[in-house]
C-alpha cells in the first residue's frame, strides 16, 4: 500500500513497516484518511506479527495543518475529525500486536503523539535525537492523546513539567524517564525492532493491561494531589487569566487521568477543540505560527519602537497615578496584563527622568510629583529608590510616601478599567509609530514584532490582531471616550482603521 | 411552627489531633457512638423515639466514610429504626447538623432528633477527602482557590489586623479557656472518653497552653508564608488587586488547633419533653447559612449572623453571648468589628485557638458551650457562628426557656 502520506510493506516475518513519508507531516484531512486506511488494512490482515513505525529520516516533525483545522470552523467538525484520527491510532495500539517506533532527530509534539502509540520505542544513538516540548503556552495542547499517554507512562508531574517548561530532552534523558525503551546504533534499529516483535508477539499498553491498571497514576494519589493544588496556583499566578492552553492542558491531564484511555482521549479532544476556538489562541497562532516573519522592518526602527513603547507604558502608569489610581492597582494591572514589569517599576528601571518628555509638565500635579521625587533623589532603580524602595537591586515595596504626595481617589476604579487604559495606550503607541515610520508595511509583521520584540503581551497577538479580535467598533468607541478627557494619544489615525478593516487576519 | 427545644448537649474532651494525642487510639465511630450513648443515658430515653441522627463530618472517607452517622447509631446499639445522615458544610458541619435536626422538629416531620458531629483529625487527616474545589484546575482557577490559611492572612491584610492584634487575641483565648477549665465551666457537657474496660482515656481538653504569652507567640514563624510564596499570594492578589502583598500573620498559636472530638445535641418537641420529663433548656430561635466571596473565604460569619438575626427579628445588641469559632484570630476580630460587638460578649470561655477545632464537631460543641454559659450567667440569648470553607457562614440563635 502506498498512499500520499503513508506507505507500508510486509517483510518475511509478516512484520509491517509503516513509513510515514514526509518527516515534516502536516496533519490534515488527507493524512487522517491515510492513517485510517492503513490501520484498517493492518487490522484486517490477521497474519501480521507486528508493526514498525518510522519516517524516511526517522524524524517526527509533525504538526497540525492549522489552515485545515481553521477551515473546519465548526467545533462539531473539528471534534469529529480529531476523533477519527485518535480512533484509528487507538485501533493500532489495541490490536494486541507489538508496535515499535524508530526515532532519530527532532520529535515535535505531533510526532510524540504518534510515537506514544507504540509499545516499544527505539532511538538512534548517533544522531541528535531530541524530544521538543515548546511553546505550549502560546500554541495548542496535544489532541492525539499525548496528554493522556505521557502521564500514564512517565507520571503526571514529570509530564506536566516537560510540557509547561519548554523542555527539550535528548535520548539519554528520554530513556532515563522511560519515555523511550532503548537506544541503538542507527544500523541496528530495524534489527532491534524485529527482535522485540518476535519476542513479544502479544503487546498491551500499560494503561490497557488489566494487571497494571490499578498502578496507573491518578490525580488523587498522594503525591499528585499536592502537586495539582500548588501547580494550579503557580500557573494561575504566572498567566493571570491569559494563555488558556496552560489551564486547558492541566485540566485535560487532571480530568483524563481520573478515568480510562478511551474517555481520556475524548476529554483531551474536547479541550483541544475549545482551545482552537479561543480568541487568544487564535490571535497567537495567527501571528506566531501562521505568519512567517521575514523581518522587513529594520532593527533600528524596532529599537525606536521599543523605546517609545516602554516610555509610554511607564508614563501611562504615572498618569494613572496622577488621576488618583493607587500605585498598587496600577502595578497589579500591568502584571495581570502580562507585561514584563508594572508601569511604575518600569519607570524606575528606565529612570524617571527619561519619561518626563512624555508627561505634561504644565500639569501642576505632574510638576509637583517630579519635583518632590527629584528632591528626595528618587531617580529610579539606579539610586535604589523611585516609585519603589529597593535593596541591592531588588524591589522591596512601593514607596510609602507616594499616597501623601498624590492622594489616591476615595473610590478606586475596577482593575479591569486600569488594565484597559494601559493596553489601549500601549496599542495606540505602536500604531502611532506604525504611521510615522512604516506606513506601507504589513500589519501582520507589525503584530509579530510587537509581541516578539517590542513588549506587547503575546496573548494579544499584536496590536492589529488584538483590535480585530476584540471588535473594532469597541476600540473606536473607547478611544473616543478616553480622548475626551485624557488627550490626543487616544485619537486614532483613520488609516489604522482602514488597515484593520481591509486586512484579513 | 413547632418549637425545636434543646434538651441536652454533650461532647467529648478534645484530644490533640496527632499520633501522640490521647484520642488517636479511638476510632471516630467510637467517639460518635459514645456521645450518642451519653445522650441516651443522661436523658433516660428509649431510642425508638429518636427519628434521626444528623452528624457533621468534613472528611467522610476511610473510617469516617460510608455514613458515619448511621454507623454510630448501630455501634451505640440504638434502635434499628433510628436513621443516620452525615452532612458536610466544612467547619460548620456540626452546627449545620443541629440546624437540620431542628428543622425536622420545627417542620413537624420528626419528634426528636440528634444533631452533632465528629472528626478524628489524627486518624483521618485534614485534606484527605481531596475535592474538585482545590484540585480540579478548571474549578480552582475559576474560584481563585487559595488554602484557608492564605485566606486568613488575606483577611488580616485587607482589614489591617497586625500580628500584634491577632497574637493579643490568641493570648486572651488561652487565658479564658484556662480559667473556664479551672472553674469547671464545661463540666455539664463534657463526657469522659473511656475504653471497653471503663478505663479513662481522656477527660480534659488537652490542646490548651495556658502559659501562652505575647512573647511565646512572637517566637512562632508565620505558617502560610512559604505556601503563599509558591503562587497562592499571587492568586489572592489577582482577586484583590488593591493589595500589594499579603501579610502573613497567622501561625500555629493564633489559629485553631487540630484536634479529635465529637459532640451531640438532643433536640425535640414539647410532646417528647413531656413524655420523658425533660427540661427544655433552650429553643432554637433561628438559623441561617450564607455564601460569601470564596477567596477571602472567612467573612461569612457576620453575614450569616445578620441573616439569622433578621429571621429572629433581633438585632446584634439583643444577643447576650456569642460563640464565633476561632478558626483564625483575624476572623473573630473582623466579626466583632462588622457587628460592632464587644470582646467581653464573644467566646467568653476561650475558643478553638486554645481548645482546638475538630472540624465536623465544633459547631455542636460551641452550641453546648454557650448554652452552659448562658445558664451559668443566667442570661437569655446566644448566637453561634462559624466561618466555612469555600466562602460560607452558618449561624444559629438560641434562647433559654
Amino acid at each position: 500500500m502506498n498512499l500520499n502520506n503513508i506507505k507500508i510493506n510486509i517483510d518475511d516475518d509478516n512484520i509491517i513497516n509503516l513509513i510515514i513519508k514526509p518527516s515534516t507531516l502536516k496533519i490534515n484531512n488527507e493524512v487522517i484518511n491515510d492513517f485510517q486506511k492503513t490501520i484498517d488494512y493492518i487490522a484486517s490482515e490477521k497474519s501480521v506479527t507486528g508493526v514498525i513505525i518510522s519516517t524516511e529520516n526517522y524524524n517526527y516533525n509533525f504538526n497540525y495543518d492549522l489552515n485545515y483545522l481553521y477551515s473546519l470552523s465548526e467545533p462539531a467538525l473539528i471534534f469529529e475529525n480529531i476523533t477519527k484520527l485518535t480512533k484509528s491510532l487507538r485501533k493500532l495500539e489495541t490490536l494486541g500486536k507489538p508496535i515499535v517506533s524508530l526515532i532519530s532527530g527532532p520529535v515535535s509534539l505531533g510526532g510524540l503523539e504518534i510515537i506514544l502509540h507504540s509499545h516499544y520505542k527505539i532511538a538512534d544513538a548517533e544522531s541528535d535525537t531530541q524530544f521538543i516540548f515548546k511553546n505550549l503556552k502560546y500554541e495548542l495542547i496535544p489532541s492525539i492523546g499525548a496528554s493522556q499517554r505521557l502521564p500514564r507512562k512517565i507520571g503526571i508531574e514529570q509530564s506536566l513539567e516537560l510540557f509547561l517548561n519548554d523542555k527539550i530532552i535528548n535520548t539519554e534523558e528520554a530513556l532515563k524517564i522511560k519515555l523511550i525503551d532503548k537506544i541503538s546504533p542507527k544500523d541496528k534499529l530495524i534489527e532491534h525492532a524485529k527482535e522485540y516483535i518476535l519476542n513479544n508477539l502479544i503487546a498491551v499498553q500499560p494503561w490497557d493491561d488489566k494487571k497494571h491498571i490499578n498502578k496507573q497514576p491518578t490525580p488523587f494519589s498522594n503525591d499528585n494531589l499536592g502537586y495539582f493544588i500548588s501547580k494550579i496556583a503557580m500557573l494561575h499566578s504566572n498567566t493571570s487569566d491569559h494563555y488558556p492552553s496552560v489551564k486547558t492542558l492541566i485540566s485535560s491531564v487532571y480530568e483524563g487521568l481520573n478515568t480510562d484511555m478511551n474517555s481520556g482521549l475524548k476529554i483531551e479532544a474536547r479541550h483541544f477543540t475549545w482551545l482552537l476556538g479561543n480568541i487568544e489562541t487564535k490571535s497567537m497562532i495567527g501571528t506566531l505560527i501562521l505568519y512567517n516573519s521575514k523581518h522587513k522592518i529594520k532593527e533600528s526602527e524596532i529599537t525606536i519602537f521599543r523605546k517609545s513603547f516602554i516610555e509610554n507604558y511607564a508614563a501611562e502608569g504615572v498618569r494613572l497615578l496622577i488621576n488618583g489610581v493607587t500605585a498598587t492597582m496600577i502595578e497589579n494591572a500591568g502584571k495581570r496584563l502580562g507585561f514584563e514589569l508594572g508601569p511604575l517599576a518600569m519607570a524606575d528601571k528606565i529612570e524617571i527622568q527619561s519619561i518626563l518628555p512624555q508627561l505634561d509638565s504644565t500639569d501642576a500635579s505632574v510638576a509637583a510629583l517630579i519635583r518632590s521625587m527629584q528632591k528626595d533623589k528618587r531617580n529610579g532603580l539606579s539610586s535604589n529608590k523611585g516609585f519603589y524602595d529597593y535593596e541591592e537591586g531588588f524591589r522591596k515595596h512601593i514607596w510609602k510616601g507616594l499616597p501623601e504626595l498624590i492622594p489616591p481617589a476615595e473610590q478606586q476604579q475596577d482593575i479591569g478599567e486600569v488594565e484597559n487604559r494601559l493596553i489601549y495606550s500601549a496599542v495606540n503607541d505602536i500604531f502611532y509609530n506604525y504611521i510615522k515610520y512604516s506606513e506601507l508595511q504589513d500589519p501582520l509583521e507589525y503584530d509579530y514584532i510587537a509581541i516578539n520584540n517590542i513588549g506587547l503581551p503575546k496573548w494579544t497577538g499584536g496590536p492589529f490582531t488584538w483590535v480585530k479580535q476584540n471588535n473594532i467598533n469597541n476600540y473606536i468607541k473607547n478611544n473616543e471616550i478616553y480622548s475626551r478627557t485624557l488627550g490626543s494619544r487616544f485619537i486614532i489615525n483613520k488609516k489604522i482603521i482602514e488597515v484593520i478593516q481591509n486586512k484579513v487576519f | 411552627m413547632t418549637d425545636a427545644l434543646i434538651f441536652d448537649a454533650v461532647r467529648t474532651p478534645r484530644g490533640k489531633g496527632k499520633r501522640s494525642g490521647s484520642l488517636n487510639e479511638v476510632p471516630p465511630v467510637q467517639l460518635a457512638s459514645k456521645v450518642l450513648k451519653a445522650l441516651e443515658e443522661r436523658n433516660n430515653i428509649n431510642t425508638k423515639d429518636i427519628d434521626d441522627v444528623v452528624l457533621g463530618c468534613v472528611h467522610p472517607i476511610g473510617e469516617q466514610g460510608a455514613d458515619i452517622a448511621r454507623t454510630a447509631v448501630l455501634e451505640a446499639n440504638w434502635h434499628q429504626t433510628v436513621s443516620g445522615v452525615q452532612v458536610d458544610r466544612f467547619c460548620a458541619s456540626g452546627l449545620e447538623a443541629v440546624n437540620i435536626a431542628a428543622a425536622q422538629i420545627m417542620s413537624g416531620q420528626a419528634d426528636m432528633s440528634v444533631g452533632g458531629g465528629v472528626e478524628s483529625m489524627s486518624r483521618v487527616p485534614l485534606g484527605s477527602s481531596g475535592g474538585a474545589w482545590m484540585a480540579d484546575p478548571t474549578v480552582a482557577y475559576n474560584a481563585y482557590f487559595v488554602p484557608q490559611g492564605i485566606s486568613a492572612d488575606l483577611l488580616a491584610t485587607k482589614y489591617n489586623y497586625s500580628r500584634t492584634d491577632v497574637d493579643k487575641y490568641a493570648v486572651s483565648s488561652q487565658k479564658r479557656a484556662s480559667e473556664a477549665w479551672k472553674e469547671k465551666r464545661f463540666k455539664n457537657s463534657i463526657i469522659s472518653v473511656k475504653d471497653q474496660n471503663d478505663l479513662p482515656i481522656l477527660e480534659i481538653d488537652e490542646y490548651m497552653r495556658p502559659d501562652t504569652t505575647m512573647q511565646s507567640l512572637g517566637a512562632l514563624d508565620p505558617s502560610f508564608e512559604k505556601m503563599g510564596a509558591h503562587g497562592f499570594d499571587d492568586v489572592a492578589i489577582l482577586k484583590y488587586p488593591e493589595l500589594e502583598t499579603i501579610k502573613h500573620v497567622h501561625h500555629a498559636g493564633n489559629s485553631s488547633g487540630i484536634v479529635d472530638g465529637a459532640a451531640g445535641v438532643l433536640i425535640g418537641n414539647k410532646k417528647m419533653g413531656d413524655k420523658y420529663e425533660l427540661k427544655a433548656r433552650a429553643k432554637i430561635r433561628s438559623f441561617a447559612s450564607i455564601g460569601s466571596e470564596p477567596t477571602i473565604m472567612l467573612t461569612g460569619p457576620a453575614d450569616s449572623a445578620e441573616k439569622a438575626l433578621k429571621k429572629a427579628n433581633m438585632k446584634a445588641s439583643d444577643i447576650d453571648l456569642f460563640e464565633m469559632n476561632e478558626a483564625f484570630a483575624a476572623v473573630v476580630l473582623r466579626f466583632m468589628d462588622v457587628l460592632n460587638i464587644d470582646h467581653s460578649k464573644v467566646n467568653v470561655n476561650g475558643g478553638a485557638i486554645a481548645l482546638g477545632h475538630p472540624l465536623g464537631a465544633t459547631g455542636a460543641i460551641i452550641l453546648g458551650t454557650i448554652l452552659d454559659e448562658l445558664e451559668r450567667r443566667d442570661l437569655s440569648t446566644g448566637l453561634i457562628t462559624l466561618c466555612v470553607g469555600a466562602g460560607m457562614g452558618t449561624a444559629t440563635i438560641i434562647e433559654r426557656i
